[in-house]
């Protein structure tokens, strides 16, 4: 599909789409890019497959929230830096709502017997969901270069556990490692 | 100036917090509980378990939740503009280097690097999120927590079950532990 002959996208579609699509869909980012694809990609002609694929891995790569950076790419690839703002706007007001409303009703039931006994069974139901999404996401990793992850992966537990060292210097000195190893790795395959 | 501290602090978690789900989680962890202690494990437990059942990332959630918390209304608003105010300025700069080249190695590279850290990252976050939910109670309680993980965990490998239904689970036993 050529970029001349397709519809443009307006505004308002930007922003009621991207309020709508975090609004409904539950549990983070790899569940809503299937939902963005398909109101972007199925249901209107505004993005080629390969266009969202391209969205999709580089929305995984900035850090951040996947839902929300897939909405601002979105944005700004069909309106440009305007388009991204309303596109940001629309993604995280629904979360902003609703979790000022449970802040309120948090403080009121913080203290309730039962509202106490369901987190204490959600909380350890969602460590163990925590612990098999963690385990998937190491195999992951380890089908690709085992040596590689499992040094990095490791470190970065043993230091974030047992010692005091803030996450963002974990994060910059373990991956500038990590960054150089595959800068070298990819120069020396091509 | 509070609001100065919430919004400097979420975007310093928004720029760490790389690859989805629960990546953001260790690095809420980090600045939140232990260095700002704006609210405790338990509370940054409870938010996640709330975020299971609603919509948006846990990134927005937890900077909606400790900024009402910290500093009302607009406290919220102010952390939830921070945790998205770095992945907005590199949308711009990497979104049209990408639609104008198509193709970021460098980018793919950082992502590489970041990966396996962010996974040792988040098996830190789970031994201190389990320990303190399956360890921190007694009583009936702790039976209703160590059923919920069991069958929790269970059901997550076993079945495609969505997490809102076993998070359901959870709070069901949970409920009914005050019983016993």
């Amino acid at each position: 599909m050529s970029t001349q002959n397709r519809p443009k996208v307006s505004l308002i579609f930007l922003g009621f789409s991207f309020f709508k699509i975090n609004l409904v869909t539950f549990g983070g980012g790899y569940a809503i890019m299937p939902i963005i694809k398909k109101v972007y990609v199925d249901d209107h002609p505004y993005l080629s497959e390969e266009e969202m694929m391209d969205i999709l891995a580089l929305a995984q790569s900035i850090p951040g929230a996947m839902a929300i950076n897939t909405s601002m790419l979105v944005g700004l690839k069909l309106r440009g830096i305007l388009g991204s703002i309303v596109s940001l706007v629309g993604a995280f007001l629904p979360p902003l709502i609703v979790i000022s409303l449970i802040s309120f009703f948090y403080e009121a039931f913080q203290t309730n017997l039962y509202v106490k006994a369901a987190l204490v069974g959600m909380n350890a139901a969602v460590s163990a969901v925590m612990l098999v999404s963690a385990y998937s996401m190491l195999k992951s990793l380890l089908k690709v270069n085992i040596v590689y992850s499992l040094v990095l992966a490791i470190s970065a537990f043993v230091l974030s556990v047992w010692t005091n060292i803030s996450v963002g210097y974990l994060l910059l000195g373990l991956g500038s490692l990590g960054y150089i190893f595959n800068e070298l790795k990819s120069r020396l395959e091509v | 100036m509070i609001y100065l501290t919430l919004l400097i602090t979420f975007m310093q978690i928004g720029i760490s917090a790389f690859g989805g789900g629960y990546a953001a989680l260790p690095i809420i962890q980090n600045y939140i509980v232990e260095k700002q202690a704006w609210i405790n494990l338990t509370q940054l437990a409870d938010i996640t378990s709330i975020s299971q059942m609603t919509p948006g990332p846990i990134l927005v959630n937890a900077a909606t939740f400790v900024g009402i918390r910290v500093a009302g209304l607009p406290g919220g608003l102010i952390a939830t503009l921070g945790a998205v105010i770095p992945s907005f300025i590199l949308v711009l700069i990497l979104g049209s280097l990408l639609f104008k080249h198509g193709n970021l190695r460098f980018v793919q590279n950082i992502l590489k690097a970041m990966r396996p850290i962010i996974v040792g990252l988040i098996f830190a976050a789970v031994l201190s999120l389990s320990t303190l939910s399956l360890l921190g109670v007694t009583g009936p309680a702790q039976m209703a927590a160590l059923l919920s993980f069991t069958v929790a965990l269970i059901l997550s490998i076993k079945t495609k079950l969505d997490t809102l239904v076993l998070v359901m689970i959870g709070a069901v036993l949970g409920i009914l532990s005050v019983w016993i």
